[in-house]
């Protein structure tokens, strides 16, 4: 367990890494949201709402949101909640409507969750803004609407990716 | 489960109240800085591994090279006080864009500094500073309006040095980015005459000093009924910029 713990730690730092320094990926996606619901898919068969895999979810979640937050211009606690409440709204409600073994719901289910997020970083920003002046106002304009549905896009696109790419590599081993 | 999301909330904000988030960026920062400037030109595949690595490396250094010996040529031009600062990393959040440098509070940062690329071209403004890092606003972005001068071709060797030029006429606008792409110039009143290919430079306000080049005049949009005419600029710095210069107040 504790290798496991440590494994997950550094796992995150990279992917956090390449998130954050990565010069080649487009803009809006989100290695840690992705890695995060790829993860929840994964463990969503856990019956157990508090579950060892679920935990490593929420953990996840929490080291992802704060190394984010250290990072960014916004108010403390603007990715870390976010990441938490769509963690947790996901596993709460949303996972229970759709069926995981189905492509098309798998990219449904990275829609709504990559909506959800997008929304909740747009309104803690949106809600700091009035109380910090160094954070800079959303202008809900063309290019906002465009910044935001390709990052719903291409997160959603990429979960379904990963979570095929997954269990491909599971089935393969399986034959093999 | 609740006692659990309380205690890390609550740990969470307590490690931003002590500032613990130092410690990350000390870990940090040279693996940054190895990620973000690593996409530097193409490598050809060769056999040998040990030749490519030497390639890379040396490909590498003779960048850094160059971009130095640039700023090295135009900071010996300039009167002012520099600070160079590694690109470590960029984000784009709900149509907000940021840089992060590795350079921060302790090397004399502050917000409100101009950052420039090699040749001295205004590349975006210091917007919040931590300890070890600095994050800045790029020029293209929407969220940033700087007040800029709109300078004749004539005038334009005036803006090596740091006075304004009395006999220079100057025209004096707002720029703003659009859509992280292009900058526009508003504000400025309709019967001024510019021409296509005026320099644009900073004005001297927003403390950062006067004549740092911002782009060139590429477009002016004139409508009749209107009380000022708004103008699109070209941006003149580099687009891949790595290592940058923060001017530091006098």
């Amino acid at each position: 367990m504790f290798f496991n713990f440590v494994f997950l730690i550094i796992l995150i730092f990279i992917i956090f890494l390449l998130e954050i320094s990565l010069p080649i990926i487009p803009l809006g996606v989100s290695f840690i949201f992705i890695f995060i619901m790829v993860f929840l898919l994964k463990a969503s068969k856990d019956k157990d709402f508090f579950s060892q895999k679920i935990r490593y979810v929420f953990f996840t979640a929490i080291i992802g949101g704060f190394l984010l937050d250290c990072y960014s211009i916004f108010f403390p606690g603007t990715f870390f909640l976010s990441l938490l409440t769509v963690t947790y709204l996901s596993k709460r409600f949303f996972l229970l409507k759709f069926n995981t073994n189905k492509i098309l719901s798998v990219l449904i289910f990275g829609l709504v969750a990559g909506f959800i997020y997008q929304f909740l970083i747009s309104f803690f920003i949106f809600i700091s803004s009035f109380f910090q002046s160094t954070i800079p106002q959303i202008y809900f304009n063309g290019f906002y609407w465009l910044n935001v549905f390709q990052a719903i896009v291409l997160n959603g696109l990429l979960i379904v990716f990963l979570f095929w790419a997954l269990n491909l590599i599971k089935f393969s081993k399986i034959r093999i | 489960m609740r006692k659990y999301f309380i205690f890390v909330i609550f740990l969470f904000f307590i490690i931003f109240l002590l500032k613990g988030e130092n410690l990350f960026y000390i870990i940090l920062k040279p693996e940054q800085k190895l990620l973000y400037q690593s996409n530097r030109g193409e490598i050809e595949d060769d056999f040998c591994r040990q030749i490519k690595i030497e390639n890379v490396q040396l490909k590498n250094t003779q960048l850094e090279n160059e971009i130095l010996r640039e700023y090295l040529d135009f900071l010996t031009k300039s009167k002012d006080k520099f600070i160079m600062a590694n690109v470590i990393g960029r984000r784009t959040e709900s149509g907000i864009t940021w840089f992060l440098l590795d350079r921060g509070e302790k090397q004399g940062l502050r917000s409100g500094l101009a950052v420039l690329d090699e040749n001295g071209v205004l590349i975006g403004i210091i917007n919040k500073v931590e300890k070890e890092v600095s994050y800045f606003h790029p020029i293209f972005d929407q969220h940033l309006s700087i007040a800029a001068d709109i300078i004749s071709q004539e005038f334009l060797t005036d803006i090596g040095s740091s006075k304004k030029n009395e006999k220079s006429e100057t025209i004096s606008g707002i720029i703003q980015g659009e859509y992280g792409l292009n900058l526009k110039m508003k504000y400025v009143p309709l019967d001024k005459e510019i021409k296509i290919g005026d320099g644009v430079i900073t004005s001297g306000q927003d403390n950062i000093r006067w004549g740092i080049i911002i782009g060139q005049v590429a477009e002016i949009d004139k409508k009749p009924n209107a009380i000022f005419q708004e103008i699109l600029i070209r941006p003149l710095f580099q687009t891949d910029f790595k290592i940058v210069s923060v001017i530091l107040p006098f």
